[in-house]
């Protein structure tokens, strides 16, 4: 299959679900495309694994004012960067807060930012991404250029360009990270759609006088379906660590409100006094990202089974 | 060949003045004066006033950005309102710094990348692949002025192996280079792996055993060619991701390369530094990746231009 | 195969872009000193007791030098080394006393005039001789349009025209002010005001900034952007000889970093030592740690235009509410002094008997009664740095928990924050700090007078009649006795109508390695290393 020009570079990740086998036509058969991916990814122990510990941390988002033992803005300056006690599981803070209590009112903020702000890049991404690989010419041209317009940008420049611009605030870091991830959307859409729209059975829909919506909708979205979601589940980890990158310039959530980004930051300050002020945050955001991480491996392993022998 | 390249640079024009309107509107937009920053706390009202029409500030905001464009052209990128000294003197004295930093960096995650992509796929499903996956996952999952931190922490007070901070000598390079190319090396790995693991699969490696070669020489002759293939794509992209990614870990090693100067530049809304860099940074990466692409078309013979 | 290529061809390219660069921008780097390297010392002199001659301090700094040119100085760390190069007519010693410098004897003839002889004999690092010229050239450049001073102000404000400073001969000038001003001789000692060489200064052109040339105990050596600056003994200075070979000042902008370098003897000195650490370092005892009360102050403003922040007793109580001893004992690691007034206790104007609005929580419940209040939320901006969110975040606790006030915090960065006080249309309440000299007026005058509205520095929009008198005569007297009685009463009204609750009079701080011996902090964080030494290992 001719894989075309380097501008279609982004599809030569191997996302394999798309080179070789065409996919089929029928809703059945594509309903049961998915049911034998879902089946694989019940099975693989390690994507398994990671998805139940995303899983606890949206609970513990969700639930937080059944689970967190503090009210996240208690203070007492009495009992000051205490290390980890009965009383305060993980330790607390400058302002004597309880570390355990923020740590889990911080899962909020940074898995909303993740999932909201990849929303935003697909949202936009997609539909971008579609059209110009779809219809090509003089639409392709100008979105494209759009994209590379952003590209060009060196990406924590561009959000802390943006974040600044529009004012410190979690919704705005959102933003700019959603704003910054909508190239790599865009591109990767867009070549996966120039793949699937070059085999024959577009061709054949095309020929019976099939809409140019309806082909899009009914053929072509649901191939790039698995590639958007493998990489948005991998963007949601990056999506994370911007936030951090943010609060370290000072443009991710606003105090009291904790983020895990931004306790990382303020606990760097005091890593040599009470190092367990940084060591916790960081925790929680590696496990995060690795679970995404590992989440997003294992769609794509359950996805395309030419990958396990 | 010529006509596709011709083509992109022609294209590079609208793309650059496209970036270097989208910065200056940025600048527009953003809250925060230059003039009453760089006068600090007490700022008499004549002071601010005179130095804001000295530095053309005054004047509406197309016509600063004509005269911008105007002189870019020329090469000249302004004068830095702190510094006062040409902007590109200010970027040039600085670039080789930060292409040093990410040639180390990319030199890093290449070879580790690579390597653990490789062993991991060989000894695919054992226990080492689980865990090459999961370190080079660590790698990836850890904010730079974090890992940065706990790399000097170590490294430096601890077991005084290298210096802390600063450029000079290759030592001063070790931790700045492991800081800023581990995400890439994460990728990079993973990324071989699943290759190598599609590759290893195919109809030419099982012929290649069957002729009798030794394993090692189907690993590499064979398979990790074919494998290469995407992972060559992903470096281009890269290259980007360090650029902009050694803002924090310049700041975090006082590397003194242009992320950092970036940096102060946005801190104290120094305008045409910021310009400078972000066109300059722009024009790096499109270049690179118009080489890169040129090349990649020599390579490799699938590939057409559109 | 040949997409292999694609890996060299990547690192091939950068390193072409980075070699161009490399031939565009100079020679190669010099290696600074590994960090193992011992500081050299030249052999001992054999007279007994000398202190031990020579070796490199290497000092570590929080942001790059700017510029080197004194009166473009817009950043402390510029003036920090510029102080090894330049110096000024007059200076403040350790006692906060204003001594001559440069100047040997000043002669006032009357309220306005002030005739200043220079010291004979003293020598530019060039060989020239310090004459009335090169003052008056370096003040009438400062207050030169064309040099786009932002400090000029120090002179512009006072002086009707470069004119009004004449050579009389070889070393004596004479200025003669508009009006009687009694600061001064304080403006003097400003940094921005450091006396440069006419030959110098119009030889090098815009290049002056990195290559200054001074009278002081350093010359300058080497600046290479971003990495280091370096200045070496001068041996003909006209002081005390300093001991140490050269000083090396390094940008090192994260604190960790900075501290990881002292303790791992890639740094030898440190300054401003973040607070958390400094109990930590004395603890440890490795480090020899210097502390010492600096002139500034750190407060909490209202904008006095808005309401209900206009009515004086929501002012007074929120000031009850607030126990800034417990701030200064806990966010601040009891360093540090807590604040009844701007001024620090050891200024000559410094008012004891003001209202000091100790932590009264019911007091302020009353207070808070008697107002105009009805529950609406406030804002307060700080500068979004650790340690002022946390005194906001404190802030925000208490006024919540002891008078029922919600307070919304806005953490902003530092362009945007001063951008955002500096109009009065927006802001309600806000942290800032202040940095004066000895003289009242330049804390009072700026802050608190009512023409100074806005970013020339009283952003809390404070206006009273009889405070704006006493400001402005105190200004224009010459009399110190005078001029106390009036800043007394004026810090009396100002704690009464409680524009502001000061907070924390901050402190200088350094940290050393025990090889460096003879540093002494000044009050006004003068960096002097000119009686530093470097024993050997």
């Amino acid at each position: 299959m001719a894989v075309g020009s380097p501008d279609q570079r982004g599809a030569l990740v191997p996302t394999a679900a798309l080179s070789g086998d065409s996919p089929r036509v029928t809703t059945a058969a594509i309903a049961g495309h998915w049911s034998q991916a879902w089946a694989r990814l019940l099975g693989d122990r390690t994507a398994m694994g990671a998805a139940l510990v995303i899983m606890g941390m949206v609970l513990a988002a969700t639930f937080a004012g059944l689970i967190a033992p503090y009210d996240y803005a208690a203070q007492n300056m009495n009992n000051r960067f205490a290390t980890p006690t009965a009383a305060n599981l993980l330790g607390t803070d400058q302002l004597g807060r309880d570390v355990l209590s923020r740590l889990i009112y911080g899962a909020r903020v940074s898995l909303s930012v993740g999932v909201i702000s990849v929303g935003i890049a697909v949202t936009f991404g997609l539909p971008a991404g579609a059209i110009a690989g779809y219809f090509g010419g003089k639409i392709d041209l100008l979105l494209m250029w759009l994209m590379d317009l952003l590209l060009a940008f060196p990406g924590l420049l561009l959000a802390i360009a943006i974040a600044s611009a529009l004012g410190p605030s979690v919704t705005n870091a959102m933003i700019a990270i959603g704003i910054v991830n909508v190239p790599r959307f865009a591109r990767l859409v867009r070549s996966s759609v120039l793949s699937v729209r070059a085999t024959e059975f577009v061709e054949a829909a095309r020929s019976i006088g099939a809409g140019s919506a309806r082909i899009i909708f009914l053929h072509v979205l649901p191939n790039i379906l698995a590639v958007v979601i493998v990489r948005a589940t991998l963007a949601l980890g990056g999506a994370i660590l911007t936030e951090a990158g943010l609060s370290f310039i000072g443009l991710g959530a606003q105090p009291p409100d904790p983020s895990w980004g931004g306790m990382l930051n303020d606990g760097r300050e005091a890593i040599r006094r009470a190092s367990h002020l940084a060591t916790f945050p960081g925790l929680c955001i590696m496990a995060t990202v690795l679970a995404f991480n590992l989440l997003g491996d294992g769609l794509r392993d359950a996805l395309d089974p030419r990958m396990k022998h | 060949m010529l006509r596709y390249a011709i083509t992109k640079l022609v294209l590079a024009v609208p793309l650059l003045l496209g970036v270097s309107f989208a910065v200056f509107v940025l600048g527009q937009i953003t809250p925060g004066d230059p003039v009453i920053i760089m006068l600090g706390e007490r700022a008499p009202p004549d002071e601010a006033t005179r130095l804001r029409s000295s530095l053309g500030l005054d004047l509406p905001w197309y016509q600063q950005y004509l005269r911008f464009v105007a002189s870019a052209v020329q090469g000249d990128l302004g004068i830095s309102y702190r510094s006062k000294l040409p902007v590109f003197h200010e970027l040039m004295s600085r670039f080789p710094a930060t292409a040093e930093l990410a040639s180390a960096a990319l030199l890093f995650s290449v070879t580790l990348g690579i390597s653990m992509g490789v062993i991991s796929a060989v000894k695919h499903n054992t226990l080492i692949d689980r865990l090459a996956v999961v370190v080079a996952i660590a790698g990836n999952s850890m904010p730079v002025f974090w890992s940065g931190l706990l790399l000097i922490l170590l490294l430096a007070l601890t077991l005084g192996w290298l210096p802390a901070s600063g450029r000079g000598s290759p030592a001063h390079l070790v931790m700045p280079a492991i800081a800023l190319g581990a995400s890439a090396a994460a990728l990079i790995a993973r990324i071989t792996r699943s290759s190598m693991l599609e590759s290893l699969g195919q109809d030419y490696v099982r012929t290649a055993r069957a002729k009798g070669l030794g394993e090692q020489a189907v690993v590499i002759r064979h398979a990790l060619r074919n494998a290469l293939i995407p992972v060559s794509t992903v470096v281009g992209l890269e290259i980007g991701a360090l650029l902009a990614g050694a803002v924090l870990t310049e700041t975090v090693f006082a590397w003194p390369g242009i992320g950092r100067l970036t940096v102060q530049a946005i801190d104290q809304r120094d305008f045409p530094v910021i310009r400078g860099t972000v066109l300059l940074v722009a024009t790096v990466f499109t270049l690179t990746n118009l080489a890169l692409d040129l090349l990649l078309v020599k390579l490799d013979p699938r590939i057409k231009y559109s | 195969m040949r997409s292999v290529l694609r890996f060299p061809a990547a690192l091939a390219v950068l390193l072409v872009i980075a070699a161009a660069c490399q031939q565009a921008s100079g020679p190669p780097p010099a290696k600074p000193e590994a960090p193992a390297a011992k500081a050299t010392a030249a052999p001992a002199q054999p007279a007994a007791a000398k202190p031990a001659q020579g070796g490199n301090l290497r000092v570590a700094l929080a942001s790059d030098v700017v510029t080197l040119d004194p009166p473009m100085f817009t950043d402390v760390y510029s003036n920090y080394v510029s102080q090894q190069i330049h110096e000024g007519l007059f200076q403040y010693d350790f006692d906060l006393k204003v001594i001559p410098l440069l100047a040997e004897k000043l002669d006032q003839p009357n309220d306005t005039t002030y005739v200043i002889s220079l010291r004979k004999g003293i020598k530019f690092h060039n060989g020239e001789e310090l004459t009335a010229d090169d003052v008056k050239f370096t003040y009438n450049r400062v207050m030169d349009p064309a040099t786009k001073s932002p400090r000029s102000w120090n002179l512009t404000d006072v002086l009707e025209s470069p004119d009004k400073i004449e050579v009389l001969d070889k070393y004596m000038i004479r200025i003669t002010l508009k009006a009687p001003f009694g600061p001064f001789l304080d403006r003097l000692t400003n940094g921005a005001l450091q006396v440069l060489n006419k030959k110098a200064v119009e030889a090098a052109g815009a290049d002056y900034a990195h290559h200054p040339v001074g009278t002081g105990p350093f010359k300058y050596v080497d600046w290479r952007t971003g990495e280091y600056v370096t200045v070496q003994r001068n041996d003909d200075y006209w002081g005390e000889k300093p001991k140490l070979d050269r000083i090396t000042f390094r940008p090192i902008p994260e604190s960790n970093t900075r501290l990881a370098e002292l303790e791992s003897g890639g740094i030898d000195h440190l300054m401003d030592i973040p607070t958390e650490e400094i109990e930590r370092l004395q603890k440890e005892g490795r480090f020899q740690v210097a502390t010492d009360q600096a002139i500034n102050i750190y407060y909490l403003a209202r904008n006095t235009q808005k309401p209900p922040l206009d009515d004086p007793n929501v002012r007074r109580a929120m000031n009850y509410a607030i126990d800034r001893e417990e701030i200064v004992k806990t966010i601040f690691a009891g360093t540090g002094l807590a604040a009844i007034t701007p001024l620090n206790p050891n200024n000559w104007a410094h008012n004891p008997n003001v209202e000091a609005y100790k932590y009264d929580p019911s007091k302020a419940k009353e207070l808070l009664g008697q107002s105009k209040y009805k529950g609406e939320e406030i804002e307060l901006a700080m500068e979004q740095k650790p340690e002022q969110v946390r005194v906001g975040e404190r802030i925000q606790a208490q006024l919540k928990e002891n008078l029922g006030i919600k307070v919304n915090l806005k953490p902003m960065e530092w362009g945007a924050f001063l951008t955002y006080i500096r109009s009065g249309e927006n802001h309600q309440m806000f942290q800032l700090g202040w940095s004066g000299g000895p003289d009242p007026d330049s804390i009072l005058f700026p802050l608190f007078h009512s023409k100074n509205w806005g970013a020339a520095g009283n952003r809390a929009f404070y206006k009273n009649d009889r405070v704006d008198e006493l400001l402005l005569k105190a200004q224009t007297s010459v009399k110190q006795d005078d001029r106390k009685a009036m800043y007394l009463e004026a810090q009396d009204i100002i704690a009464k109508d409680a524009p502001w609750l000061a907070i924390r009079h901050g402190i200088n701080s350094a940290a050393m390695t025990p090889k460096e011996q003879g540093f002494r902090l000044h009050p006004l964080n003068r960096q002097l290393f000119h009686t530093v030494t470097l024993q050997p290992a």
